[in-house]
């Protein structure tokens, strides 16, 4: 029988994650308040234990992934919603990637954001913070449509992403972004 | 004007705004979901005692927030801005934390009140 989410039965989450990674963490379901402390509470448990470049830094990496978990909790109430954390194996990089549905719109939106923020310049993106900041308005939640803004500028444009067939109606948005011990390093 | 005492969690910062010192602190993380409903109460409170006679000092010593609690920490960094010239704010990073240092640097680029970047010892 063919359902909605015949094309979503062919995409594996953890495709997103690099060949030559190892999953730190991995969560897949609906994300509320309580998933995100114990997600973070994993991180930082396991961050200790990991041989990282010093060059990657636990606040690096937990506010990525800050950032990454509360957009899920506040766009998304899907039970396939997906975060992870990967390192290399020589421990210099690691991604930090979400995967979850979203409409045909969000997506034509999110298409358009991450394309200009992707080809701006780190002083740009500065520049475009303190002005969201300054004068920017915001969101029920609090946010000003900062999150992808701080995450392209943290990762020094290392965030990638791409949109996969979902179901009729959506696509599964895939989101990941490299935290590199040479920060510049393009990935 | 009571004080506003609360101790930190793994989302929220200890907070301690307090009426007869003339002086607020905020310190920990600072990535709740929701900034605004965590917020609303202390940009209310700011408001009250920098509309009221003497000089106040600010000390925001956050180890790190999330993109919503930037917004709020604006909103009482500007609503104490229109209130009163008598304050100063003192924003305390990690010497090694150069992204707590620039966000410092952006809002006090903003803010129009004395603004001390103070580098603190790793912990």
């Amino acid at each position: 029988m063919t359902t909605l989410n015949s094309a979503a039965k062919n995409t594996d989450n953890y495709d997103l994650v690099p060949k030559d990674h190892k999953v730190m963490v991995s969560y897949r379901g609906i994300f509320k308040s309580v998933t995100s402390e114990y997600l973070l509470n994993w991180i930082e448990r396991f961050y200790s234990r990991q041989e990282l470049h010093p060059n990657i830094k636990l606040k690096g990496l937990f506010r990525v992934s800050v950032e990454l978990i509360q957009n899920l909790i506040h766009h998304s109430k899907n039970s396939d919603s997906f975060f992870f954390v990967s390192r290399s194996d020589n421990g210099d990089t690691c991604v930090i990637g979400t995967s979850n549905p979203v409409t045909n719109d969000q997506a034509t939106i999110l298409s358009s954001t991450l394309t200009t923020l992707k080809n701006t310049s780190q002083s740009e993106l500065r520049g475009m913070k303190m002005s969201v900041l300054d004068e920017g308005g915001r969101s029920a939640h609090g946010g000003g449509g900062m999150g992808l803004l701080d995450l392209t500028k943290t990762s020094f444009g290392n965030i990638n992403y791409e949109f996969l067939p979902w179901s009729q109606d959506k696509l599964l948005f895939c989101l990941t972004i490299q935290l590199h011990s040479t920060p510049d390093q393009h990935g | 004007m009571d004080n506003i005492i609360i101790s930190g969690t793994s989302k929220t910062p200890e907070v301690a705004f307090l009426t007869s010192a003339r002086t607020m602190k905020l310190s920990g993380r600072s990535i709740p979901e929701n900034s605004i409903d965590f917020y609303a109460p202390l940009i209310e409170w700011a408001d009250g005692l920098c509309n009221s006679e003497g000089y106040v000092e600010v000390n925001i010593h956050l180890e790190y927030f999330n993109t919503s609690s930037s917004k709020c920490l604006m909103d009482l960094l500007k609503r104490i801005e229109a209130s009163t010239e008598n304050a100063s704010i003192n924003w305390y990073y990690e010497e090694d934390d150069e992204d707590m240092l620039e966000a410092g640097e952006d809002y006090d680029a903003i803010i129009d009140l004395p603004f001390k970047l103070i580098a603190t010892e790793i912990r």
